[in-house]
């Protein structure tokens, strides 16, 4: 794994280049207000920014780090579930907010803490493991969590500065959300911590070496993956006003890893595109219904078979390709490519 | 005599538990890879036997045939599919088992609806009283016919010389391919055991399950925990595991509550993974751990 080596202009679309981000908000606020999108597609938007910040986690902790998790899902669900019982109990939406946060950060870093012990297969069943424990207690504790008959939420978020209610305000809300939550981790993953994480992952020597802590990077890592799953839970609940147990499965956790597997892993924009494309036919076509899993399953599958380094990285193998073509334009990235480290 | 009892279909359950362990382990110990699709390949092999049984195959016949459709169908996956993704990370082998499972899973709601089917029983399910004890002809059919299946699975990976070479190859690929062994093929023939097993797995379902397409995952945490607990690659510790976790459910369900009694495995292995991942049986492993 070069990717440490070289520096963050070639490897990722967008990089950490706060200007590009403004557009992207731009863009973003402006596409989901055009007017043209039916309440349907503003509330199947709305969820795919949801799973984008999410992802997000996903990426900071397996693109990264390396801790290959199938319990982001769980951690979203824990904050959604959190988050809705609180308001429900009659607490402000930043009280209940905040609390959320804390259960999902909490969660994260308790799964980061696991990390520091075990590795590879064993911490991916780890993650499925509490996650399935997570699935169980909220569909036994019915008292609380409403069982397999979900539980309601209220929909729409008052933040006191802003109120969110029509389906449209949500889609904007969290699209914002969403685009924020990649110039953070794009931000996250030039920053000293970001290269902390990726230099263990691409040697854990190599890491130690340079003063690395493995145990806080790791902790910090899924901590940061609980923020993120924290902020994905709250506007969850916000967006659909109404949780069940199935929504955060394990299946719904594969919408996640697959995306950002499919998007290729340690890049933001790709894993973004990845999970775009991932939710979509995971929430955005009912009509496939039964056929929907079928079609997905075979789709990772192929995908994976065709393009195994995922969608940002052809997109990169194929501008190294133009750049070899193009031999001047490749003395320039050259000087780009130096090592940063 | 509940206890007693608890336990006499706490192992019943379990050495169907350990067989799914023991395809993921013989997959595990070769490869290297977690097969998230075992369950819902037991599935398949369980609908496979159903259907040959309403055909009046008999029922001998239609335990081998699903044991080979399966077992080729997984070998199939891996030569086409698993291959090309070895040696790019963790990610890709799990992510394409899974896209399997999800693919399975819905192909089969797809071809057979969503109704629930009943594999049909090894013997007459009239139950025969030990002691206060009930247990049915069935549960002790499916005993003996799993730890048969087990007793050969492992006896062909431990005595057969080619079982050896299977074990050379998990050692170390490259060495074995020095003495001549093609890792490649040794691969794709842990998968195709891995699978047979999987797929006699689902015609002995019988009493314990009623079959429907979305069974997979539990059946496959049920199996990663009975691997786990017995040892990861061991395969007379994956059929120890299973019938402990059998008998583990059927005390929670006894003791706890009926709901938390998958809540009482999974505890049971996270507990594993993290203060013993090499199991009860299994080798001390210097990987899957941190430095």
């Amino acid at each position: 794994m070069s990717s440490v080596l070289t520096s963050e202009r070639v490897r990722d679309g967008l990089g950490y280049r706060p200007l590009r981000y403004v557009v992207l908000l731009v863009v973003a606020v402006l596409f989901c207000t055009n007017g043209g999108l039916s309440p349907a597609d503003e509330f199947i938007g709305a969820l795919i920014a949801v799973n984008v910040i999410a992802a997000l986690g996903q990426v900071v902790m397996y693109g990264w780090t390396g801790l290959l998790s199938v319990g982001q899902a769980a951690l979203v669900g824990t904050s959604a579930y959190t988050f809705a019982i609180a308001e429900n109990h009659g607490h402000g939406v930043w009280a209940s907010a905040l609390l959320a946060m804390v259960f999902a950060t909490f969660g994260g870093a308790l799964l980061g803490v696991v990390g520091t012990r075990i590795r590879s297969h064993y911490f991916v069943l780890v993650t499925l493991a509490l996650a399935e424990v997570v699935n169980l207690v909220l569909d036994n504790q019915i008292t609380l969590t409403g069982g397999e008959n979900g539980l309601p939420a209220p929909i729409g978020l008052d933040l006191g500065f802003v109120q969110l209610t029509s389906s449209r305000d949500l889609l904007v809300g969290s699209a914002v959300v969403a685009v924020l939550g990649m110039y953070v981790c794009s931000a996250l993953k030039s920053s000293r911590l970001g290269l902390g994480m990726r230099t263990l992952n691409a040697n854990e020597i190599l890491g130690l070496t340079s003063g690395v802590s493995p145990r806080a990077a790791r902790i910090a890592a899924s901590s940061v993956a609980g923020v993120f799953a924290g902020v994905a839970g709250i506007l969850f609940a916000a967006v659909t006003g109404f949780l069940g147990p199935s929504d955060f499965n394990l299946a719904e956790a594969l919408v996640l890893l697959v995306g950002v597997v499919i998007g290729g892993m340690a890049s933001v924009p790709g894993a973004t595109m990845g999970v775009i494309v991932t939710s979509y036919l995971a929430v955005g076509v009912p009509s496939l219904n039964v056929k929907g899993p079928l079609i997905y399953g075979l789709a990772v599958i192929v995908v994976l078979m065709i393009t195994p380094v995922g969608l940002a990285g052809t997109v990169s193998a194929a501008r190294r390709w133009v750049t070899r073509m193009r031999p001047r334009l490749a003395r320039r990235r050259v000087a780009a490519e130096r090592p940063v480290l | 005599m509940d206890i007693l009892q608890a336990i006499a279909s706490g192992i019943a359950f379990g050495v169907l538990y350990g067989l799914i362990g023991l395809g993921f382990s013989i997959m595990y110990r070769t490869t290297g890879i977690l097969n998230f699709a075992q369950g819902d390949l037991v599935v398949l092999g369980g609908y496979v036997v159903v259907r040959l049984d309403q055909h009046g195959w008999p029922l001998g016949l239609a335990l081998l045939v699903a044991g080979l459709a399966v077992g080729v169908f997984m070998a199939l996956i891996e030569r086409i599919v698993l291959q090309r993704v070895y040696g790019y990370g963790l990610a890709y082998p799990i992510v394409v088992t899974v896209g399997l499972a999800l693919a399975i899973e819905s192909g089969i709601q797809l071809v057979e609806g969503a109704t629930p089917e009943f594999p049909p029983l090894l013997t007459a399910d009239a139950p025969i009283d030990i002691g206060g004890v009930h247990v049915t002809h069935q549960q002790i059919a499916v005993v003996i016919v799993a730890v048969v299946l087990a007793a050969l699975a492992i006896g062909f990976v431990e005595w057969t010389r080619v079982g050896r070479a299977l074990r050379a190859v998990a050692v170390d690929r490259h060495v074995a391919g020095l003495l001549g062994i093609p890792a490649k093929w040794y691969f794709t023939l842990a998968f195709l055991v891995g699978g047979g097993i999987a797929g006699v797995t689902g015609g002995l379902l019988g009493d314990a399950y009623t079959l429907t397409p979305t069974l997979g995952l539990s059946l496959s945490l049920a199996g990663f925990t009975a691997a786990i607990i017995g040892g990861l690659g061991n395969g007379y510790g994956a059929m120890l595991g299973g019938i402990l976790v059998g008998v583990l459910e059927n005390l929670a369900v006894l003791y706890i509550s009926p709901g938390y009694k998958e809540g009482v495995a999974l505890g049971a292995l996270i507990l594993f993974l993290l203060v013993r991942p090499d199991g009860l049986l299994g080798e001390p492993a210097a990987h899957g751990r941190a430095v």
